[in-house]
């Protein structure tokens, strides 16, 4: 990996790090700052290299295959108790 | 000369061109030479000893085409990216006269500059620029 390749990951996870940090958002000035340092690394990579990046992200942002109903409920359990606090819905 | 007929799309003249941009309170793109603006930074185009800009030497930075193709960073996260600056949508049959769009020979797809069209002033060329301002149209 160059050097660019590494700084660019490296800025764009502290965008998104900063993101969460100030709650979800910055301003338009804070964006703009990332985003004009970031373009400026991103091109400074190969063609290759840029593809990685994307990649990188698409599976990142994959969503896991997962059922989103479990198929299991919730029961009531004994304090103290070894049985399990889900049961497979009938 | 070679018509656009004879091209395959990804070399043909885009239809329209992208850009991320900092928004003025009326909506529309910010103008000035700094960053994520309406404009070219010092770094895009070089003057040379009389305040000239050349065609064909770069300009500001548009993506050609589809919104889809902007960089990862700039890229609204709703069409899968992580950019979160407004994305601006101008169509070429906008560009005033004095401005030419041609695609970056080194990334024809996803990358292309609106230059000068003739010998001008750095001045004029921004200018130019900046009287497209009004023909961008930010993106929902």
């Amino acid at each position: 990996m160059t050097n660019a390749a590494r700084t660019y990951r490296e800025l764009l996870g502290e965008l998104l790090f900063e993101r969460e940090a100030a709650g979800g958002e910055l301003s338009e000035e804070q964006e703009s700052d990332y985003a004009e340092r970031l373009d400026d690394v991103w091109w400074q990579l190969s063609a290759e290299e840029r593809q990685a990046i994307e990649d990188e992200h698409q599976e990142t942002a994959a969503p896991i295959a997962a059922p989103g109903d479990l198929g299991a409920v919730d029961v009531e359990v004994e304090e103290g108790s070894h049985a399990a606090p889900r049961r497979w819905a009938a | 000369m070679t018509s656009d007929a004879t091209l395959t799309p990804v070399h043909a003249h885009p239809a329209s061109v992208f850009r991320a941009m900092r928004g003025h309170e009326d909506g529309q793109p910010l103008v000035g030479n700094g960053g994520n603006m309406l404009g070219a930074r010092p770094v895009d185009i070089e003057a040379n000893e009389n305040g000239d800009v050349k065609p064909r030497s770069g300009g500001m930075s548009v993506t050609p085409n589809d919104a889809r193709l902007l960089p990862l960073h700039l890229r609204p996260e709703r069409l899968g990216g992580k950019g979160r600056l407004p994305v601006f949508e101008l169509h070429v049959a906008d560009v005033v006269d004095a401005l030419v769009v041609r695609r970056d020979p080194r990334n024809v797809e996803k990358h292309a500059f609106i230059e000068p069209g003739a010998l001008m002033q750095l001045v004029a060329y921004q200018a130019a620029l900046a009287s497209t301002r009004t023909s961008w149209r930010r993106l929902p």
